[in-house]
């Protein structure tokens, strides 16, 4: 039911797949690259000089891969888009644009340090998911206001979630400055987060995992993983023939328990022998590693469980939705709410693993909830995709300064590509007129990505 | 079909991978000293004093022979990546602009002990409980490890005492007001520096003022400014570089008298000329000069460098338009205030 492509006669559709599968894939590729040909254009008609566009492209990859700490940086700043692609995309999904992750991203960021300077001597296996969960219930109440008010009065959340966007900013604004300000530093932030709440650098690990609570919280992430892993593993076609059910119980739990162990007893020793991070001055952090996890829970949200296909259907086809006995107004409450944590996580992260000080300071404006808008509709809301284009997108973003040092071209050149990415993106006729292609027959079950009033 | 597609395809990606395999090794190994400077939010062009501070770096490269650049910061979690960026790309001076950026300047001053720092209205003092110099040492910059760093300090409430003492002679409504940025200490020694010179020249001067937390927010500054103009005042003194403009701006439409920050605000915001009645001018150009020049002859030394009126690092600009129109009285008081507060018998009142 997730496409019309089961419903087709057996011959065809595999052929037809092949097709929607280059279409999925393929177009986003062009459109990245007719947008770098596009920016190189650019950058060659400004400066008139087509030796800046290989310093600039050549500056932007070595600053986003090649130089001392590059390649760490563009993940720091892929993990945050991940989380708000994957965000924007559950809203996408749903037929809800929620244009207000910037601002959910804010008060995730202030409601995470909260959490983590009012709270102190917890251990950080109980710290670190008590900010993580601040961060996120502070997202999904930002969040679920235009989600409320969309649902009760029919509030188009465009405007809602807009105006939510400069609340929060002044809200940040005055906690930073007033209640949780740190008077003992030269800028304006608030005070730093309870160590124990920090998000671990990568280099730090071997010396986190030296607590015996640390691994075990470790050890528990790890546990998790592999329990859904195995779970999806014997759930599979022969797996599940195969094997009876309190079989495959047993061998689920199992494998969460042996992993688990392992962790708790290996990884600490192994990591005091042979860690591979060792620059303390590298921000790279495991915020990349939850972020990935959180690609993977959030597309078995939307294609392995009632609630995501709820959410897909109200998104393709509301009235067929209601027709069908789903309720609507839950479902963009919860969908709301969903796109809100996840924001408000990625705020979290980003002050919680990457800002120096572990806190909040004035103008955090990052950017990152408007590029994210760009970059969900640039990864057609897939999950994967969203890995895949937030790793570009937090590599143009790391490279941008180096290409602007190297060459002189603005790193505004940056938005401008990602401009461009998304013009091809949600106009591919043009990408198929610009290289001569024919289009694939229709058979993708799309979203709209807003409708009108009501 | 898809061999069409997957022509196109391939004839990208090689285009692509040219553009980055091919580029030219795109500096000769230079002789030059490479300066680099890291602006504050405000960025290069903020007419204000990230905008002086690159200008002062040019005038030093062209006469003394560097290689410049600047990287503008986004955000405040921006400062230590660019500062890393310069630091990496091996470059010898790192000028860094702002008090907002004393902990990732001192932090990258640590990090990188063989390469020169400046930075612009931050001072460091032994302090208790900050992790890079604390209280059990002496100074910051002779035990503390900042032993590479320069800070070019200004005497801010100086040169706004003096805009005080203008402003108190020219207001008819005996109200002057201040549209302020953030409350840090470099702004703070403006605003209480110019309250304080209002009612030096006018002992029953109103002074209001409004801090307002960002740079970048000019529609705030004027709507602020507009309120306290409703309030009675009419010189409006703009402090706080864009959003302070939002104030001069408020000031310009309704007729009234405006004071400028920084810079020769006539010069570089000339939309609001016909308000400015003067600048409160740091020379942070002159600042930065003195320092890489102090760095090509190899004189320069870590520690507090502080502008004021004695040695002319901070200084009212001139009145160009309004020069007629202010009573020589008034000019004769600012004559005054300054000679006072450069001998010490006056004081701005500021205390730290």
């Amino acid at each position: 039911m997730s496409s019309l492509v089961e419903e087709r006669a057996p011959q065809t559709a595999g052929r037809a797949a092949r097709l929607a599968m280059l279409d999925a894939l393929g177009m986003p590729l062009l459109a990245i690259l007719l947008a770098f040909v596009g920016g190189a254009l650019i950058i060659w008609a400004t400066s008139g000089d087509f030796g800046t566009v290989l310093a600039a492209y050549e500056g932007m990859i070595s600053g986003a891969f090649i130089k001392t700490r590059g390649f760490s940086e563009t993940l720091v700043a892929t993990t945050p888009y991940i989380f708000l692609g994957l965000g924007l995309a559950i809203g996408f999904k749903a037929g809800l644009f929620n244009i207000g992750a910037e601002g959910q991203f804010y008060i995730g960021a202030i409601s995470a340090v909260w959490a983590g300077i009012v709270f102190t001597g917890l251990p950080a296996i109980l710290h670190l998911p008590i900010v993580m969960l601040a961060g996120a219930l502070g997202g999904a109440l930002w969040a679920g206001i235009p989600g409320f008010l969309k649902a009760r009065t029919g509030a188009h959340e465009v405007i809602t979630t807009m105006m939510m966007n400069y609340i929060a900013f002044r809200l940040t604004e005055f906690l930073v400055s007033v209640p949780l300000r740190d008077t003992l530093s030269s800028a304006v932030q608030t005070l730093r987060v309870s160590p124990n709440a920090e998000l671990w650098s990568l280099w730090q690990i071997p010396q986190r995992l030296s607590d015996r609570l640390n691994a075990l919280a470790v050890a528990i992430f790890f546990a998790a993983l592999a329990l859904a892993l195995a779970r999806w593993f014997v759930a599979r076609g022969d797996m599940a023939t195969r094997l009876t059910l309190s079989r495959r119980r047993v061998v689920v739990g199992g494998t969460g328990l042996a992993v688990g162990a392992l962790a708790f007893f290996g990884l600490p020793a192994l990591t005091q022998v042979w860690w591979p991070f060792s620059d303390q001055y590298d921000r790279l952090h495991i915020g990349i590693v939850i972020a990935l996890a959180a690609a993977a829970a959030v597309w078995w949200l939307m294609y392995k469980t009632t609630l995501g296909f709820e959410m897909r259907t109200v998104g393709a086809n509301p009235s067929a939705a209601r027709y069908a006995g789903i309720n609507i107004s839950r479902n963009i409450l919860i969908t709301m709410a969903l796109s809100g944590a996840l924001a408000g996580i990625a705020g979290t992260i980003e002050v919680l693993g990457v800002s120096i000080c572990r806190c909040l300071p004035l103008f955090f404006s990052s950017g990152y909830g408007f590029d994210s808008i760009a970059l969900a509709l640039l990864a057609k809301n897939n999950p994967i995709g969203i890995v895949g284009g937030a790793f570009l997108f937090g590599a143009m973003r790391n490279g941008a300064d180096l290409m602007e040092l190297n060459s002189g071209v603005s790193k505004y050149v940056i938005s401008l590509i990602q401009g461009l990415v998304l013009l091809f993106v949600a106009a591919p006729s043009m990408v198929r007129y610009l290289l001569r292609m024919r289009a694939a027959r229709k058979i993708e079950e799309e979203a709209p990505l807003t409708r009108g009033w009501g | 079909m898809r061999t069409k597609i997957f022509v196109c395809v391939a004839l990208l990606v090689v285009v692509a991978l040219a553009l980055g395999a091919c580029a030219a090794p795109t500096a000769a190994p230079a002789a030059k000293k490479k300066v680099g400077l890291v602006t504050d939010v405000g960025g290069v062009n903020d007419k204000s004093f990230n905008q002086s501070a690159w200008e002062g770096t040019q005038k030093a490269a062209k006469e003394f022979g560097f290689d410049t650049k600047f990287i503008e910061s986004k955000q405040p979690t921006d400062y230590e990546k660019n500062i890393d960026q310069f630091a990496t790309e091996k470059y010898d001076v790192i000028i860094t602009v702002g008090f907002l950026m004393g902990d990732a300047t001192a932090a990258k001053a640590k990090q990188y002990p063989n390469i020169k720092f400046a930075i612009i209205d931050n001072a460091y003092f032994p302090t208790k409980g900050v992790a890079y110099c604390d209280d059990t040492k002496k100074d910051c910059y002779v035990d503390g490890g900042l032993t590479n760093v320069t800070s070019l300090m200004f005497q801010e409430d100086q040169v706004g005492f003096l805009a005080g003492v203008l402003a108190g002679g020219m207001t008819k409504t005996g109200t002057v007001c201040t549209v302020s940025g953030m409350e840090i200490p470099p702004v703070v020694r403006f605003v209480v520096g110019f309250q304080n010179g209002a009612k030096w020249i006018k002992s029953d001067a109103k002074a209001l003022n409004v801090y307002i937390p960002s740079f970048t927010d000019p529609a705030k500054g004027k709507e602020t400014g507009q309120s306290m103009i409703s309030q009675g005042c009419d010189v409006v003194f703009g402090v706080g570089g864009n959003t302070g403009n939002g104030g001069l701006l408020a000031a310009k439409e309704k007729g009234l008298m405006a004071i400028g920050v920084d810079v020769d605000q006539y010069l570089t915001y000339p939309e609001v000329k016909d308000a400015l009645i003067s600048s409160a001018a740091k020379n942070v150009d002159i600042a930065v000069y003195n320092y890489l020049k102090s760095v090509s002859d190899g004189s320069s030394k870590a520690g507090v460098f502080t502008a004021n009126l004695q040695n002319g690092g901070v200084g009212l600009a001139p009145f160009h338009d309004w020069d007629s129109k202010i009573p020589q009285a008034v000019k004769d008081k600012i004559k005054a205030a300054s000679d006072g507060l450069k001998s010490g018998s006056i004081q701005t009142g500021y205390k730290p």
